[in-house]
Parts: structure tokens; sequence; C-alpha cells
């Protein structure tokens, strides 16, 4: 067996007994639960828990790894004094954390989810949609977390630029967004404005939720980039790349900076 | 016809009972049957068979000839039955047609036929055993009914062809009254049934199927065009132009039909007042439903379901006065309702799920009141153009009410504003929809709330509803 | 034994190595002296590959170190302050300790000859802990965690970090008898200390880094030759009596203090 693959055996075992993931699957158990019984029907209930995972999951995400990373510090030099590559040892790493949070995430957010969704088929492929978008984009926020404490030594810095990470991709940039659609002329921001959403991994995520949710809105847009994009398969399929991207690339990035780095 | 008249007199005694069993509860759905027998038999006058058709409960439902037309032609037994059979003698409708007396019956046996159009100039029964086939060859229109009372029924009609200069249909009624045409299946009519100057007509149970791909080179399914007191009920038409056209049609009657997968409209009328549309399914129409400058129409019961596209609508209303829409589901449309120039009309008990936007009202209408409606699940739930509306919102159940009961009376405390600011700023910018569910969007929304500035001061429930209404009471 | 050839390295514009040159005998227990900040930790991690030189090279035994992790089969390293995962238990990490290198194994196949490890768990009277989480041992017990794994793989090349700091007299009186048996078997020992009077009885060659730079590299029996002093201590101190002298600043001066 891989070395890495050894590595993020223990290191999720380390993480999964955490408190705070513990506190992580009851908190959304809690939300999708409390979601649940005040609405009527699941998909209901589903379209109200968007804003929920849109906000704490890449929050978590972001401050859940960036705070391990900083924690490993010290394990993780005393790991590199073995025989351990530092491919390897990020590898792991990276799995042994976004692995448990990924599983956290399944676990506090499905669980009640389907239950509901097998009382009420209809529901089941949302709720499919919905946990699909809920893990990637755990997997993509712990992928920036990573990237944001190999690339910064200090702690505090680290924290407070995953923050400011989360801030600006789950509400400034969709204010600047939106005030530089309403400024420009519509005619030509179609496709940049699509664009723009793909840059943004919470707004990815988003658009594949808003796509099972709000088909008949977007269906209602004038132009032929969207009604291409959301109309059929295409768009779905663009977005979860697009997600499945944001996982890679940053991690990529942190990978390199990793190996290069002193530790 | 002493028969005739007596019927008239019994059919509004009978009318009178079917109140009073009505209200007892007993009312059966498919209530119309009777009454329109007496609008068939005589022109009643309409007002009084609407109300029959409301309250009457039907006698059974109708197996083939319908019992009064034999009552009532039973006393001129003169009539013959003419048998059309491809192995001959008379293989030929047309021939039979035109041998026919007045009132004769003529049995089509199954097989295929290929003649030219049938002109039917005589009252005359055309029925089919086993759907036997009446092919256009891609060149002709099948049937031009001129005589008042001809039924048509139990046919297999196709192969009309496509036409640019000429309004070819399967059946195409030309200033005639009291035309029947029942369960036929018509596949491939370029248009289908076509009703000009027609009245007292009765188009029900056809089964019709288009073939057109494009506007262009596809015709209406049912298609009426100067008629009164038509009823058109219980038919399927999918696949064509628009489903159902009306053009100056009055005192008519369109129920429980299904118009699926048309090119253009599910249904679409204009300058059609006085008619009813009760029970009807309107389903992934290209533009979904559109009625324009008509008066005095009833729309209830109804489904307006998965029209989606830029300009699809569950209904447009354009210059509609003094009408009601009640009891009628929206969903999944990409507008639910859209309403320009609609005066006077009341929209209640109507349930909009999951739309795109619920309802867009243009502030050029007036005095229209939306009373006990439920909204849920829409992406926008109302929507305008202007700071200003002339219309009233009361006693609606809206999801994304946040206000609270506090004397429990069901009544919301807090008056509850439907219009999103970020609807407006879709509105203005309509590429930010992609925006929609954004947090930061959910912030301005939540801002607007608070503190009202941009969307419109008086669209506003004053009663909002905390609870879901529930249709069963109505 | 490990030959270091004029090693630089900096961070930013502070230079922590200038120009390294030395030998580090094999079989031997080598002091590695200096004050605070001298570049000592950097050296260490330099051997480790924890960090990447910015010139110069280390060999050892004729494989210079690379960014194949291979070299560190034969290394054991005790880090000044381990750090574990919390949530673990003493026995999963050794569990863990033991998955590593043994996973290596098939990989690494041959190029060193190790000795058989050393189990110090009874040595450190640790078995009782062995279900006990990470997160709740103190300081001691985690130092001779630190101590019971560096041993652990039979290594021929021990690092080690200021490793009795937090020991009780007991663990460490043990910890250097086992020290002392390790260099008995040939294994080559560094170890790094500002606690010198630690090093007086193991010590045979010192490494003396000051701000970077090396300032004496020799065998603990020509420095007391040359210095005159009667003992390891006396020598050292009076080699940081030199460096003040000329010239130092008085922060390191409180430093060398610290350092004595």
């Amino acid at each position: 067996m891989n070395v890495a693959v050894r590595i993020a055996r223990y290191e999720s075992r380390d993480v999964s007994r955490g408190r705070w993931l513990v506190v992580y699957v009851v908190l959304l158990f809690g939300l999708a639960q409390t979601l649940l019984a005040l609405e009527a029907d699941t998909t209901r209930a589903l379209a109200g828990l968007i804003n929920v995972v849109l906000i704490v999951v890449p929050l978590v995400g972001l401050l859940f790894g960036t705070l391990h990373m900083y924690g490993a510090r010290d394990f993780n030099r005393m790991l590199l004094a073995q025989p351990v590559g530092r491919r390897e040892l990020f590898n792991g790493l990276y799995a042994g954390v976004a692995l448990p949070l990924a599983g956290a995430t399944i676990l506090g957010l499905g669980l009640p989810l389907v239950v509901a969704a097998l009382r009420d088929p209809s529901a089941l492929a949302g709720v499919a949609r919905f946990l699909a978008v809920a893990v990637v984009l755990t997997l993509a926020s712990v992928s920036l977390s990573f990237l944001t404490s190999v690339a910064i030594r200090d702690r505090a810095a680290g924290m407070g630029v995953a923050v400011l990470i989360w801030l600006s991709l789950s509400v400034l940039y969709d204010g600047v967004l939106i005030v530089a659609a309403s400024t420009l002329p519509s005619a030509a921001l179609e496709r940049p404005a699509l664009i723009m959403t793909l840059l943004n991994p919470i707004d990815t995520a988003r658009v594949l939720l808003l796509m099972q949710f709000d088909g008949a809105a977007l269906m209602g847009y004038t132009g032929a980039v969207f009604r291409n994009f959301f109309g059929g398969a295409t768009g779905s399929v663009v977005a979860f790349l697009t997600l499945t991207a944001w996982i890679v690339l940053p991690l990529l990035l942190a990978r390199r900076i990793f190996r290069r780095s002193d530790l | 016809m002493h028969g005739v008249l007596a019927r008239r007199l019994a059919s509004g005694t009978v009318a009178a009972i079917g109140v009073l069993v009505a209200s007892c509860g007993t009312g059966a759905p498919s209530a119309f049957e009777t009454a329109d027998q007496a609008a068939h038999a005589e022109h009643a006058p309409m007002e009084h068979a609407t109300t029959d058709l409301e309250q009457r409960p039907a006698p059974d439902d109708r197996p083939g000839i319908p019992d009064s037309e034999s009552l009532e032609t039973e006393p001129t037994a003169a009539r013959t039955v003419l048998i059309v059979d491809p192995a001959g003698p008379l293989s030929s409708i047309g021939e039979a047609v035109r041998a026919a007396a007045p009132g004769s019956r003529i049995l089509v046996k199954p097989g295929v036929y290929t003649e030219p159009t049938i002109v039917v100039d005589r009252p005359v029964t055309i029925e089919g055993e086993g759907y036997p086939t009446i092919d256009g060859e891609g060149e002709r229109q099948l049937f031009e009914v001129t005589s008042d009372d001809v039924r048509i029924t139990g046919l297999a009609l196709r192969n009309v062809g496509v036409s640019y200069v000429q309004d070819r249909a399967a059946i195409r009624v030309e200033r005639a009254a009291r035309c029947e045409i029942d369960h036929n299946r018509i596949h491939g009519g370029f248009f289908a049934i076509y009703l000009a100057g027609a009245t007292d007509c009765r188009v029900t149970d056809n089964h019709i199927v288009g073939t057109g791909a494009a506007e262009t080179d596809s015709g209406n399914g049912i298609h009426a065009w100067n008629s009164s007191h038509i009823v058109i009920e219980s038919n399927q038409i999918r696949g064509h132009r628009d489903g159902i056209y009306f053009e100056f049609v009055k005192d008519s009657r369109v129920s429980r039909n299904v118009a699926e997968d048309n090119i253009r409209y599910g249904l679409h009328f204009m300058f059609s007042d006085r008619c009813r549309y009760r029970s009807n399914s309107f389903r992934r129409n290209g533009a979904g439903v559109a009625v324009m400058y008509t008066s005095d129409i009833e729309m209830v019961g109804n489904r307006f379901e998965s029209n989606q596209g830029s300009a699809a609508f569950g209904v447009l209303l354009k210059d509609i006065r003094d009408s009601r829409i009640a009891d009628n589901e929206f969903r999944e449309n990409s507008v639910g309702l859209y309403a320009e120039g609609f005066d006077r009309t009341v929209v209640e008990g109507n349930d909009f799920v999951r739309n795109g936007r619920a309802i867009r009202l243009l502030s050029n209408s007036a005095e229209t009141q939306f009373v006990g409606n439920n909204f849920e699940g829409n992406t926008f739930d109302v929507t305008t153009n202007s700071r200003r509306v002339r219309s009233s919102f009361e006693g609606n159940h809206w999801d994304g009410y946040g206000g609270y009961d506090l004397d429990g009376d069901g009544v919301g405390d807090v008056p509850h504003r439907p219009v999103r600011l970020f609807a407006l700023i879709a509105e203005r910018s309509p590429v930010t929809t992609v925006l929609l569910r954004s947090f930061f969007v959910t912030l301005l929304d939540w801002t607007e709330r608070v503190v009202p500035s941009l969307t419109p001061d008086n669209l506003v429930d004053e009663r909002p509803a905390m609870r879901p209404l529930d249709r069963s009471a109505t | 034994m490990i030959r270091i050839e004029n090693l630089n390295k900096s961070y930013g514009r502070l230079d922590v190595l200038r120009d390294v040159s030395l030998a580090i005998p094999r079989g031997r227990i080598t002091a590695l002296v200096g004050p605070n900040a001298a570049g000592k930790t950097t050296l260490v991690k330099s051997i480790l590959g924890l960090v990447r030189p910015g010139s110069g090279r280390i060999v050892i035994d004729d494989h210079p170190v690379s960014r194949d992790p291979v070299y560190r089969e034969r290394i054991g390293y005790m880090p000044q302050q381990p750090a574990f995962p919390d949530n673990l238990k003493v026995g999963e990490l050794l569990e863990f300790m033991d998955d590593i290198r043994g996973a290596s194994e098939g990989a690494a196949a041959g190029p060193f000859d190790r000795a058989p490890g050393r189990d110090l768990i009874d040595t450190f009277n640790l078995s009782d802990s062995m279900d006990r989480r990470l997160g709740t041992l103190s300081g001691g017990t985690r130092q001779k965690l630190n101590a019971a794994i560096a041993f652990r793989y039979g290594a021929d090349l021990l690092l080690l970090d200021e490793p009795t700091a937090g020991l009780d007299p007991l663990a460490r009186t043990r910890l250097k008898e086992v020290i002392a048996q390790e260099r008995e078997r040939g294994t080559t020992v560094l170890v790094t200390s500002h606690v010198l009077s630690e090093l007086r009885d193991l010590a045979e060659h010192i490494i003396y880094l000051v701000d970077g730079r090396l300032e004496v590299s020799s065998s603990v029996h020509e420095l007391l030759r040359e210095t005159g002093a009667p003992d390891l201590e006396q020598a050292v101190a009076r080699l940081m009596a030199e460096s003040v002298d000329a010239g130092t600043d008085a922060q390191r001066s409180g430093a060398v203090g610290e350092a004595g």
C-alpha cells in the first residue's frame, strides 16, 4: 500500500475523532432537520438549505482545513524526517482531512435528507444533486485552505486570509458582479457573466443548485447563451467539471508550493 | 318539432331539480351532457345553458350516440342506414353522402379510404366502425361540412398535408349549426378541426396529433372563428401550432381538454367574450396560453404546467376585463400569469408553484384583485414594471412571508411585500438572473424588506395567510 | 559520515547559514552548540531535507541529500518539542510510524543495513500509556515517546534536538545510557543542546555555530587542549566570550549566557 494512503488512514482517524467535526455534523443535521420540519415538502426544504450550504460548507472547509494544517505543522516535520516524500505526505494529508469532512457533510445533511427523500421520491434527484454539490464544494474549499496554509507561513495571517477568501467568494464577489452587470450595457454581458460565475467555486455550486430549483426562471431568460447552458445537460456537466477543477488546481498549486518550501 | 319544444321545457325543469341535487352535494364532475343536448336541440339562451351545466348532474357518460338524439330523431323514422365498405358495393363515403337522405346514418366499415374531399351538405351521421382510416395523401381536406346537424364520429383521419395558401383541415365546418364531431383520431391534420361560422357545435373526445415542426408549416388543432355556443370538451391535442384557437367566438365552453407539446400556444384566443374554460390542462406548450382582447371570461380549475422559455407563460392575459380566474394551478412555468391591461378581474384561489415568476403584473392593469392564492417555491412571486400598481393583493399565502401571527387568527400581523428588490434588478439587467440565491442577493432583499425604497409602495398584502389555503374546502 | 560543503541558507534577507563546511564523523557523538538563532536547527533541518539549501550540498556517506526520501530510512530524529495528532492513541502513533517505515521498505530495500531497532517502550514505562490519547500526554511523556520513535528503527544516524528537555532525571539518565549504547554499536549521533553539562560525558566532537557561521568544528579532546579549559563547558564558555569580544552585539551575549 502506498505511503499516502497509510498517512491518510491515520490522519483521517485523527480528524474524525475531533470534537469540531462532531459539532459540524450536529449543526448540519440540526439545520436540515429543522427545515424539513418547517417545510411541507422535501424539495422546498432543500431550496431553503441552499443558502446554508453555500455559506456554511465553504466556511467550515476553509477554516477547518487551514487550522488543521497549521496545527499539524510540527508533526508533518516529524513525518518528513521519516522516509516519506513530500508529495506523498501532502496527498495523504489532503485525503485525511477532506474525506472525513466530506463524510461529515454527507452524514449531517444526507441522513435527514435521504430519509425524507425516501418518503417523497420526487425529491430524490434534488437530494442527490444537493449532496453531490455539498461534497464537491467541501473538497474544493479544503483545497483552498491547503493552498492558503502552505502559501502563508504565519498562522494568524493565514486564518485571516482564509476568512477573507470565504467572504470574497460568498458575498463580495457577487456584489461586484451585480454592480458590474447593472452598470454595463446588457447586450454582450451574457457570456462574461457566465464565465465570471464559473470562476468562483461557490457561485458554480450555486448555479448547479439553481438548475435544480429555479429551472423555470432560468429558462425565462431571453439570451441564447444562458438558454443553451441551462437548457440541457451541458450546464450541469460544465459546472461540475469546473467545480472539480476548483478541487484539483488549487491542490496542485498548493502541493507544488509545499514541495518547494522550507518547513 | 314538438318533441324539441317539449324537451326544452323538460330540460328547464330538470335543471331546476339539478340545482337542488347539486346543493345536496351529489354533483358529478361531468355535469354538462343534458344541458348540451338542450342547447343542441334548440337555441337555448346561453345564460340558461351555463347555469345548467354548472349545477347539473350528468345522467351517464355518453357511449357513442347520445340518447337525446335517438329520442329526438325516432319520430322521423324515414331515415336509412348506408354501409360503406372497401369491398363494396358502396366503397366511397362521398358517394354515400350524395346518396343519403337527410337524417341518414352512414356506417363506415374498417379500411383505408382515399377519395376526394367529402362534402357533407345534408344532415347525416357519419360513423366509423373500428376507426376506418380516411387518408388525404398529403394533399387535401378530408371533410367539408356545410349542412346543419351533421355528426362525424369514430373515424381515423390522416395526412391532410401542409398548405401555405389554404387553411386545410381534416374536418372543416363552414357556416353550419349543431354539428357534432366526436371520438375521432386525427393525425397529421394541417388544421385538425376547423369551425368557421359554426354555432352550437360540439367537439368532444377527439384525439388530435399534429406533425408540424415549426409554426409556419403547422395549423391549429381545434380552430374556431366567428362562431358561438361551441363546446370543446375532453379532447387531447398535441403537436399543432396552437392546440385550441378561438377568434371571435362567443358564449362557448372549453373543458377537460389536454393540450400539450404544441408548437406555440396550448390555448390561444382573442375577441372571444363570455367563454368558460374549466378543468383543462395545458402543458409544455412552446409559449403556454395566450388570451387577448376579451371580456367576461372564466377560467376555473385549469392546470398550466411546465411552459418554459423566454416567451412562455402559464397564461398570458392581454386586455382582459371583467373576468374571473380561479382555482387554477400554475406550476413550473417561466411566467405563471402574465397580465397586461388586465382590469376588474378577480384572481382567486389559485396555486402558484415553482414558477420562475408566479405573476408578472404590468402597471397598465387596474382594479384587479388577487385574493386567497397560494404562492409556493416560486423564484419570484410578483414582478411588475412600476413603483405604483393599481391592483390589490389580499389574503394570499406567501411561502416567503417572514412575519408572525401573535393573535393566532391565521392572518399575519405584519403586511407582506411580495416584490423582491432582486426582481427589480433582474428586470433591469436580466443577466443577473445567474446570481439568484446568492447570499449577497439575500442580503439585498432583506435590506429592502426592512427599509423599502425601490419596490412598489402599495404592492402589499395587508392580510397574508399564515398557512396555505386549503383547496378542498372551496 | 556527513559532509557539509559550502552550505548557505537565507530566509529573505536574513542569512541563517553562511558558507558552512564541516564534517560530522561517523560513529561518534557530535555536539552541535551555539547561541539561539545561530542556525543549529536550520542545519539539522537541512540534513533532514526539511530546508532546501540556497547553495552548497550535504553528503551522507557519499550519497548527496536529494528529494528522494529513501536516505531518511537510516535517520532517527527527535525534534525539539514534538507534536502529535491529538486524537490518536499512543499505540496508534507507533503503529502509524511502523506502517510508514514498513511502507517504504519495499521501495528502499537494500541500500542501508540497519541494525535492529531498539524498543524503548519499557525503558520509559510507556506500555501503560498505549491507550491514551496523544493530546492528553504530559510534556515529559511526549518526549519519551519522541525518543522511543527515534530509536525504534535501528537508524545509524541519530539527529537529536534537545533530547533531554522536559525529561525527569531518571528518564534523562536512561536516555543518555541509550545514546551511549548506540555509540558503542557505531551509530553516528548529532545532538543539539544548550545544556552543555548534558553533553559533557557524551560528546566527542563539537560543532560551534555563531550567527550562521561555523566557528569551531573539532574533537572535544583538541578543543580542551587548545582552550586550556578543564572541561567542555568552560571551553565553550571561553569560545563564546571570544566571539562576544570580537564585537558581537549585546543581544547575542545574552544568548551566550543562556547557552552556557
